[in-house]
């Protein structure tokens, strides 16, 4: 038997998905900062139920190789054993070590890196709890743990996933729809300011005259999204100053 | 006023200028750093700079700063040491440094014993003279560069006696060091830096 996930309604014309939501409906995000004393800077994002956690350390002392121009960024990605439905060993997971070369890149592209040189700056994720969106939830996790670490960069960097069920765009995927075969997933990273794409990931296949609809249905969650996330800064920046 | 990164602050020209926590893109001035505006007004131009929240500032070594360093070990030619404090903060995480052998004194410098100036442990003021592969270089070619801090093969604190010289008060037994000369006066940086250290070690 086939699942439908987006369920019609009777009394109105959206049609809703499995959990509820309309089409372009992003589940609810809660930020905090400076979750961890010991980190330079730290923040917990809870999106729906995923959940992440982000610590930063630097810049600090090279171990190896280092750049005279700029600083190297250093990304660890990491699903725990128990965010996931089965139990299971991620550690070396094809899957984290591409989103970790993915972060890396992003970031090195936000960071203004130039002010650092011969430095490194490392950035650890820990997804506590996986429900789908996964890359974008550690995006803003990433991007929320270096503003409290004090670290230049160019804009918030915010980002949001979308995908295309029965010929509908819908924004922000869960696990449930990332699971249902051939459902079609766009990751869209961004610096909302500039509205430049840092980084545009997608999985399953998509016909070219949808893209554009999937686009704007993720660029449209990365502006919701962004709301909340300075939100959150500001907020956190107040109740350090008073 | 409070900001976010990539807010929008001011229209960079001739008066208005960005300062620390700051970029230039376009014509624009925008915040790279989340915390207060601030905005210094002097009498014909207008310094926009962002205070990070929280009391500090995310600083690594440049050339020209005066740092307090700690000596690791003595190679034939170099000196290699970790970098503790800038000026007169103390770093989180030590740099790895290095003092060449013709960095150690201004004169007669291709007489310079290493061991002879400096010891495992001591703590020493340097000034950055620039990079290298393995770290930044030091230099202590000044008369108030050099150790501040070091101890007897007793472990007994040492004064100086002269710039060549120190000896345990203990023991009266000397040894050599390359000697820093502080003069509070003159080099408030400099005291204070090693004060700093005192506290550390």
């Amino acid at each position: 038997m086939e699942s439908r996930i987006l369920l019609e309604s009777t009394s109105v014309k959206t049609p809703f998905r499995i959990d509820g939501r309309k089409p372009h409906e992003v589940r609810s995000l809660t930020c905090r900062l400076g979750v961890f004393q010991q980190a330079d800077g730290s923040s917990y994002v809870k999106l729906g139920n995923t959940q992440v956690l982000a610590t930063v350390y630097g810049p600090h002392d090279t171990r190896g190789k280092s750049n005279p121009e700029k600083s190297i960024i250093n990304c660890k990605f990491r699903l725990s054993t128990f965010s996931k439905s089965t139990r299971r060993n991620l550690h070396r997971d094809i899957r984290s070590i591409e989103i970790s070369n993915n972060l890396t890149q992003v970031f090195d592209s936000a960071i203004l890196t130039e002010l650092y040189p011969h430095s490194q700056i490392d950035i650890y994720l820990e997804v506590v709890q996986s429900d789908g969106s996964d890359y974008a939830a550690c995006i803003n996790a990433a991007s929320l743990a270096i503003i409290d670490a004090g670290i230049p960069i160019k804009d918030v960097v915010c980002a949001c996933s979308a995908g295309f069920i029965d010929n509908q765009p819908i924004t922000d995927i869960n696990a449930v729809e990332e699971s249902s075969n051939g459902t079609p997933i766009l990751t869209i990273g961004m610096l909302p300011k500039d509205k430049q794409i840092l980084s545009m990931e997608s999985s399953g296949g998509i016909h070219l005259d949808n893209l554009n609809d999937v686009m704007d249905a993720a660029i449209e969650g990365c502006k919701s999204v962004l709301f909340i996330m300075k939100q959150t800064i500001l907020n956190h920046i107040q109740e350090l100053k008073d | 006023m409070f900001c976010v990164p990539g807010d929008r602050l001011c229209v960079a020209d001739d008066k208005n200028l960005g300062g620390r926590g700051t970029f230039l893109k376009g014509s624009y001035i925008y915040a790279a750093l989340a915390g207060k505006v601030n905005i210094i007004e002097n009498k014909d131009e207008n310094i926009f700079e962002v205070m990070p929240h929280g009391n500090f500032v995310r600083k690594i070594p440049q050339v020209g700063d005066v740092v307090t360093c700690q000596v690791e070990k003595i190679v034939s030619n170099q000196c290699k040491c970790l970098i503790k404090c800038i000026a007169d903060s103390v770093l989180k995480q030590p740099f790895k440094a290095i003092i060449r052998k013709e960095d150690v004194r201004a004169t007669d410098k291709d007489n310079v014993e290493l061991y002879t100036c400096f010891r495992p442990g001591d703590i020493i003021l340097a000034k950055i003279i620039g990079l290298s592969e393995s770290g930044y270089l030091l230099s202590t070619a000044s008369n108030e560069f050099g150790v501040v801090i070091a101890r007897s093969e007793n472990g007994v604190l040492m004064v100086p006696v002269s710039w060549t010289e120190m000896m345990c008060p203990e023991f009266k037994v000397k040894e050599t060091r390359k000697v820093a000369r502080i003069a509070i006066e003159s080099d408030s940086n400099a005291s204070t830096s090693s004060k700093q250290s005192n506290n550390n070690f």
